[in-house]
């Protein structure tokens, strides 16, 4: 079963970057609201679903882009990654 | 038939798709991007996203994000020159056919911040020798900008081996590509550019409202602006990382939506046969023009040199009463008078005076020309 992470970055533009780099590799992902436990900021994260964070990382990183933070969402908890 | 010779001041007229696009922004999204995460707001994000993805890949540019929108082609020259942080005896070097907005801002900095600033001339066809601009290098220089080709007459500039000194040396290259991107095709890297300033609304085809500067990675300006970005909110200092740190409050989302689409029309023309298209025209319309007794032509005279814009006088008459009954008899627009660049004009040899400005665009036919000449013709007696 997959993982349910939730990714933020710096900029939107980064959001909408990865969002486009991510779906290339076929992983589902969305763009959802910025979870309150983990910014206060008003702006847009991405919840992927995949089981490996590696892959994730590894794709994130081919593309230059350095997530603010990766979290792994597990109950209702967001448990930071990076 | 009204016949629109203006383009080097904005294009007319503009694709059915990008006014399209705008309304259909406008109508059925209206949201702001990068501010929330409801629907239309994320479709606002993307489609700036996409078209600065877009224009990175126009300019060779790999990371998009260092693609910043301003209000214009002069916001974007201003926010290089007076953002690089020029302190008092350092010395810059800008060409005798500069625009204004590259002109005035130099100009304040030298009253404000006792800045030097050196101003290589063209000759009187605009035609600039690199080795001018080599040899007025001192320790003291931190900055090279250059017009890619002159507004006003049209002379491209060699930016290739003007971004090849500036590069050895160690210096700021700003290029003002107002009158070429869209038109011709050129890369960023290829000629070290560190900064490249352009409008939306000429060649690309954009609605007047959208400017672009390029900043390259490693390069930091101060911003002119300060305020909202929608990202680290709860923070009271500007952000430091780019696109937000250049671009405080709301972006003009309607303009942005039209350049998209402009851009998108040139990129399926390709720009390699705008070009060849742009030659072609302004190869006849100097034919032509040369034909005309009494008729000044200014310039290179040669399409290989220049891009579409041609300067004239007519023998004993004034520019504004040339564009005066042109306009009103003839029903043709054209640009008469100084185009916000004294400094061409004392190089060309017409200031005050200034000269009529035929600029040429992508929807201009030589049925256009045509008719024009005749005018002229008849104008002259």
């Amino acid at each position: 079963m997959s993982d349910h992470w939730i990714i933020i970055f710096e900029s939107v533009h980064f959001v909408m970057k990865a969002e486009k780099v991510l779906k290339e590799h076929g992983i589902d992902v969305n763009l959802v609201p910025t979870p309150r436990q983990i910014s206060s900021d008003c702006g847009v994260a991405l919840e992927v679903f995949e089981k490996k964070q590696n892959k994730i990382k590894n794709i994130l990183q081919e593309n230059a882009l350095v997530p603010d933070g990766l979290y792994r969402k597990e109950r209702n908890e967001y448990i930071i990654k990076n | 038939m009204s016949i629109y010779f203006d383009n080097a001041s904005t294009s007319y007229p503009k694709p059915e798709c990008v006014f399209e696009a705008m309304k259909y922004y406008c109508k059925n999204i209206g949201a702001n991007a990068g501010r929330s995460a409801h629907r239309r707001s994320v479709y606002a994000s993307k489609l700036v996203f996409e078209t600065r993805e877009s224009i990175a890949g126009l300019i060779g540019a790999k990371d998009s994000s260092r693609i910043i929108f301003t209000q214009n082609a002069t916001e974007a020259l201003n926010l290089s020159i007076l953002g690089c942080g020029l302190k008092r005896g350092d010395h810059i070097i800008t060409s005798s056919i500069e625009h204004n907005s590259v002109m005035r801002p130099l100009k304040f900095l030298e009253k404000e911040r006792k800045i030097l600033v050196d101003i290589i001339k063209c000759d009187k066809n605009g035609l600039l020798d690199p080795s001018d601009i080599k040899s007025k290098i001192t320790k003291k220089t931190k900055f090279i900008i250059i017009n890619h080709a002159s507004n006003v007459i049209g002379t491209v500039l060699p930016i290739g081996a003007i971004g090849q000194i500036a590069h050895s040396h160690n210096i700021l290259f700003l290029v003002d590509a107002a009158q070429t991107i869209g038109c011709m095709p050129f890369d960023i890297d290829e000629n070290h550019i560190d900064l490249l300033a352009f409008s939306g609304h000429k060649a690309l085809l954009g609605p007047q409202g959208v400017g672009c500067l390029y900043i390259r990675e490693g390069i930091d300006l101060n911003p002119l602006k300060f305020g909202g970005t929608g990202s680290y909110s709860e923070f009271e200092m500007q952000p430091d990382f780019l696109p937000d740190r250049f671009e405080s409050g709301t972006l003009n989302l309607p303009g942005i939506s039209g350049l998209k689409k402009g851009i998108e029309f040139i990129k399926e023309k390709r720009i390699i046969n705008i070009q060849k298209q742009m030659h072609a025209l302004t190869d006849e319309l100097i034919n032509r023009l040369s034909k005309i007794e009494k008729l000044i032509i200014y310039g290179t005279r040669d399409k290989t040199l220049q891009t579409g814009i041609v300067s004239l006088n007519l023998n004993g008459k004034e520019p504004s009463e040339v564009g005066k009954v042109l306009d009103n008899e003839y029903d043709i627009a054209v640009r008469v008078g100084l185009h916000c660049s004294p400094q061409t004009h004392k190089t060309i040899g017409t200031f005050p005076k200034g000269t009529v400005r035929i600029s040429l665009g992508l929807f201009n036919t030589t049925e256009h020309i045509d008719r024009l000449c005749e005018a002229l013709c008849q104008i002259t007696g």
